[in-house]
């Protein structure tokens, strides 16, 4: 058997990208996915903090809310440039990424036999279905945050890791954008 | 609705393989804390000679771990900190203890001793802004990394000390002695019962900040702890 070359691989992948983005509905869970995937990073190592803050602290809701979103600002003069543009970056594919195994698994649920009727159909989808993109999406932002962690004692590799991580979002990305190419014909 | 319970669900499954690689670290931590144990700062010098900023009366404090070559502190120093002592520090509400954790280069552990060397003359709070004016000012800000170099010299640390009006003779003397090793031993004693994994880290009542934060996220931390 032929195989196909990587650039038509790669022109249908990004295809299939725009086709998903053209969507609202996928282009906004997209954003917001982008955001939340930031915030994961951003907030890494410090998630008891959230606890602390948002139950246990007694302090006022637009207070409690500032400090959720607050984390952000942090994106600005705390962080070097380097890894400000990394995990922009990453966020931006990791967003993406989940956006499409969504329309990946809707429209397989949809003409597939076997239905995923709920959310937690969808997550032992992500776990059992055997899809490699699709774990990878959740692994990705998991291999990030383990780059941030050593980011503060041992920078390089710190960066090394976080540009790992990058590297199998975008892996995923260009086998999920094939798989939405080809499902968006049916 | 497909989609957003697709997108909770999947945000929640990160969320929770994350909370679970993180919790048990912070916990620990808390309860050493809460125990007291975590802290063992007896010895008659350390409290003599402990490396402070804010009134000494003040009824809550918090630690910062640093090391001085940490390019994170330096930024930290320069953006959150002046707001962080406008709230906090300079209103009495609470006092920041520095503790030492020299490990990014041998001119850490250097300038380490040169902090306590400017406490023992009360100018403990200039030097300290002397340093990492220093760092930021003259390499992060200019995108120049600082950990492989040896840029706090036995001359600049000097250098920093003529600039706070410190008495240069004892200050040669302290550091040349390495009078004050066996406290930035104990500094890295605390940090290993405190979990520390970089720096800065802030010890906060019975929370643990990693990393340098912004003030609306250290703010609300501080004041419920107050």
């Amino acid at each position: 058997m032929k195989r196909v070359p990587f650039s038509l691989q790669l022109r249908a992948s990004l295809k299939g990208i725009k086709t998903v983005l053209r969507d609202f509905r996928y282009a906004a869970a997209a954003v917001f996915f982008a955001v939340a995937g930031l915030g994961i990073i951003l907030w890494s190592l410090n998630y008891s903090l959230l606890g602390f803050v948002l139950f246990e602290s007694g302090l006022p809701i637009g207070t409690k809310v500032s400090f959720v979103f607050g984390i952000y600002e942090g994106l600005f003069g705390l962080v070097d440039n380097l890894q400000s543009i990394i995990f922009v970056v990453f966020a931006a594919l990791f967003g993406i990424n989940l956006s499409l195994l969504i329309y990946v698994i809707v429209k397989r649920a949809r003409f597939s036999s076997t239905h995923i009727k709920s959310a937690g159909g969808f997550a032992m989808a992500i776990l059992a279905g055997g899809c490699a993109a699709c774990g990878a999406s959740i692994l990705a932002p998991i291999l990030l945050s383990i780059g941030v962690t050593s980011l503060l004692a041992v920078h390089y590799i710190g960066i090394l890791v976080a540009v790992l991580g990058i590297i199998l979002t975008a892996w995923s990305l260009f086998q999920l954008g094939k798989l939405a190419a080809t499902l968006s014909k049916i | 609705m497909k989609i957003i319970g697709f997108a909770v669900t999947s945000l929640a499954l990160v969320g929770m393989v994350l909370f679970v690689l993180n919790g048990s670290e912070q916990q620990s931590t808390t309860e050493k804390l809460d125990n007291g144990s975590a802290v063992q700062t007896d010895e008659a010098l350390s409290e003599q000679l402990q490396l402070s900023i804010g009134d000494k009366a003040a009824s809550f404090s918090f630690i910062e771990y640093i090391d001085y070559k940490c390019s994170s502190c330096a930024r930290f120093h320069k953006t959150t900190w002046p707001e962080v002592k406008e709230a906090f520090i300079d209103t009495g509400k609470a006092r920041l203890v520095i503790r030492n954790i020299p490990f990014i280069g041998p001119d850490s552990r250097r300038a380490a001793h040169a902090s306590f060397c400017a406490a023992e003359q009360g100018l403990f709070e200039p030097f300290h802004d002397e340093v990492y004016s220093y760092t930021h000012n003259e390499f992060e800000d200019k995108g120049e990394g600082i950990a492989q170099q040896d840029i706090l010299t036995t001359e600049k640390l000097s250098e920093f000390m003529q600039n706070v009006e410190g008495n240069m003779e004892e200050f040669n003397r302290c550091t040349a002695d390495e009078k004050y090793d066996s406290l930035i031993v104990q500094d890295l004693k605390s940090s290993e019962s405190d979990q520390v994994i970089g720096t800065p880290t802030f010890i906060i009542g019975a929370q643990k900040i990693t990393g340098p934060k912004p003030i609306s996220v250290m703010g609300p931390i501080i004041e419920a702890s107050l």
